[in-house]
């Protein structure tokens, strides 16, 4: 394999890591061959033969054909992090070429990023000899060079909207009688291509609906509905902000039907990360088997983005906080038998029932006053040496038989932790805390501690501290715990 | 004919001006059939961006495949003038830089450098990226 130049080189590195290609056999083309010599050197070499015979000495060193290791360790350290080659998007950003001996070497710079954070990949010392271009070394760094905020948006895989598709339907039947919608199609008859003049039409409109909506919520869910299915695509804020309207006020699958719908109409408009965002949101409200993946990104809006909309209603709120539980087969699947129960029996005891009342109006009190959805991160706790892990999160992962990250959320600085996911959404986990000495007890427990524990019918706290105090017992009398 | 990167294409036109062959320059520019698909394709945007794409490159296009005529018959009179031999100076290409315009528009400035004896020379391609590969947007020279 011959590379002909330091772009090329830095092509072939970046396919090599989308294959997940790291095997020796596949580096191999790219490195300094094992037998590069005199003959492979003299004829792109420009200094003294004094400079040409260190230089043959140089590359006979093992220490330049390293960058198979390199790539490996880009390659596990991308993963860990979670980088999506699949849908990352990427650019050679610059090349340098420095001279040294008489020979070439080249800095290459390589910009990517994927749904959720920039990459940049250093190709250093990539040498010139007369069988092309070779690696040298590589390393990663994460984070954001100058052209990774113009690298065009990763596509979604797969598009649930394809461009063109139509997903608002023009209202029909008795909707049609509603008075504002008779009004609203009125006035866009009358305007007809003045534009702004239909837009102050349904402004009006759009101040009726919200008397409405005190009166007879699913009533105004069917008119703002129906409202959008009349505006041409030219009016589009307006038609996001009926569609908004529209899953607040509705029914679990008619708010669902609304964000997939804004999904839609994000995506039309270039705006791909947001219609991830509600087609992940409308996922918790209706959620439908098969569903494609998401990212944790998108998952993280999502699930914000459906606590924003279900803050208003309460029937939204109710099926919100029932697919936002973590159910009981994400424990049997994550932590060994004889601990599995004592976890599940601290989240359901003490984190569960905090769910609704205090978490989802915290996060959404959060996201009406601290910038909203968008300003919000989401980052996974992979292991316990992991340093974005709480203390807690640390003993909880460090209990986990097959391990799940762990998901911590931000939203304007307020920081709400642990979160995981379950069938492609975020699901809320809570602190989990125990106490400063019952943290620990999550391992002892895993450890074969918790096993043989009697609930003898105790239920809620009262069922926590006893098998905590089982743990703790039977953890002491082996001497792993100090009494 | 375009280039598959820009590197390689900067090794093109170091050739045709080692040649001084100005119609070796013809296949390395924009052709008449390019159109704003092909500029911005990688780079899904609004409609309405899409849109003035088009329009400008209608408008820019002429004046994009003109200037490298222009500046190779410059440079290659000028290297004339200055006793510059490109054929028989040492030049390879040295640096490149990538940047993405707001538009979406895809390009690389090149420098590559030559020497001749005692006189030195840099070369500068802009080069542009379509969906048919790279091709010269602008070439210029400066002496030292």
């Amino acid at each position: 394999m011959t590379v002909t130049n330091p772009w090329a080189l830095a092509e072939a590195v970046v396919d090599l890591l989308r294959r997940g290609a790291t095997t020796n056999a596949d580096v191999a083309g790219l490195l300094l061959p094992p037998d590069v010599g005199r003959a492979d050197l003299e004829p792109v070499h420009a200094g003294t033969p004094e400079d040409l015979d260190a230089l043959c000495e140089e590359v006979a060193s093992a220490r330049l054909r390293r960058g198979g290791e390199d790539l490996r360790a880009v390659a596990a350290e991308a993963r860990a992090r979670g980088f999506d080659w699949g849908v990352a998007t990427w650019c050679v950003e610059s090349i340098e070429v420095k001279r040294r001996g008489g020979l070439e070497l080249a800095d290459v710079w390589v910009a990517a990023r994927d749904l959720e954070r920039p990459l940049r990949l250093h190709l250093d010392d990539a040498t010139r000899t007369a069988r092309g271009w070779h690696l040298v070394f590589l390393s990663a760094r994460w984070e954001a060079s100058r052209l990774v905020h113009r690298l065009p948006a990763p596509p979604l895989e797969p598009d649930p909207f394809p461009p063109g598709a139509a997903p608002i339907p023009a209202p029909a039947g008795e909707v049609l009688a509603e008075p504002l919608v008779a009004r609203a199609a009125a006035a866009l008859r009358d305007a007809g291509d003045d534009l702004d003049a239909a837009g102050e039409a349904v402004e009006e409109v759009l101040q009726g609906l919200g008397a409405l909506v005190d009166e007879a919520p699913a009533r105004a869910q069917r008119v703002a509905w129906a409202i959008a299915g009349l505006l041409p695509g030219a009016l589009v804020g307006l038609t996001g902000q009926l569609l908004r309207f529209a899953a607040r006020v509705g029914r679990p699958p008619e708010a669902a039907a609304a964000l997939r719908a804004l999904g839609s109409l994000a995506l039309r408009h270039g705006q791909a990360e947001r219609a991830r965002g509600y087609v992940a949101a409308a996922r918790h409200l209706d959620p439908r088997p098969g569903d494609p993946p998401l990212s944790l990104r998108a998952q993280a809006y999502g699930a914000l983005r459906a606590i924003e909309v279900a803050a208003d209603s309460l029937h939204l709120e109710d099926a919100l906080a029932r697919q936002l539980e973590v159910p009981p087969t994400w424990f049997e699947a994550h932590f060994p038998p004889a601990g599995a129960g004592f976890v599940a029996a601290v989240y359901r005891a003490l984190h569960a029932p905090a769910l609704r009342d205090e978490v989802l109006r915290d996060v959404a009190n959060a996201l009406e006053g601290r910038g909203g959805v968008e300003a919000a991160t989401a980052e996974r706790a992979l292991g316990p040496d992991d340093p974005s892990a709480t203390g807690v999160q640390r003993s909880l992962l460090r209990a986990m038989s097959t391990p799940a990250p762990l998901v911590n959320i931000e939203v304007g600085g307020m920081h709400y932790p642990g979160w995981v996911e379950v069938d492609g959404t975020l699901r809320w986990l809570g602190k989990m805390r125990l106490g400063l000495d019952g943290d620990a007890l999550y391992p002892l427990a895993c450890a074969g501690h918790g096993a043989g524990f009697d609930p003898a019918g105790l239920e809620g706290e009262a069922l926590v501290a006893a098998w905590a105090e089982h743990v703790a017992a039977r953890a002491q009398a082996a001497g792993e715990l100090p009494s | 004919m375009s280039a598959p990167d820009p590197w390689a294409l900067a090794e093109h036109v170091l050739a045709v001006v080692a040649r001084g062959d100005a119609a070796g320059l013809e296949p390395l520019l924009l052709s008449a059939e390019t159109g704003a698909d092909d500029l911005a394709a990688s780079l899904p945007r609004a409609p309405e961006e899409q849109a003035w794409a088009r329009e400008r490159l209608a408008e820019n296009l002429p004046a994009l495949r003109d200037a490298p005529r222009a500046a190779l018959a410059g440079l290659l009179a000028d290297s004339a003038r200055r006793g510059f031999d490109w054929a028989a100076a040492r030049a390879a290409v040295a640096a490149l830089e990538v940047e993405v315009e707001d538009e979406g528009l895809r390009s690389a400035l090149v420098r590559a450098d030559a020497a001749h004896g005692e006189a030195r020379a840099q070369l500068h391609v802009s080069a542009v990226w379509t969906r048919r590969g790279w091709h010269v947007m602008q070439l210029a020279v400066a002496w030292a």
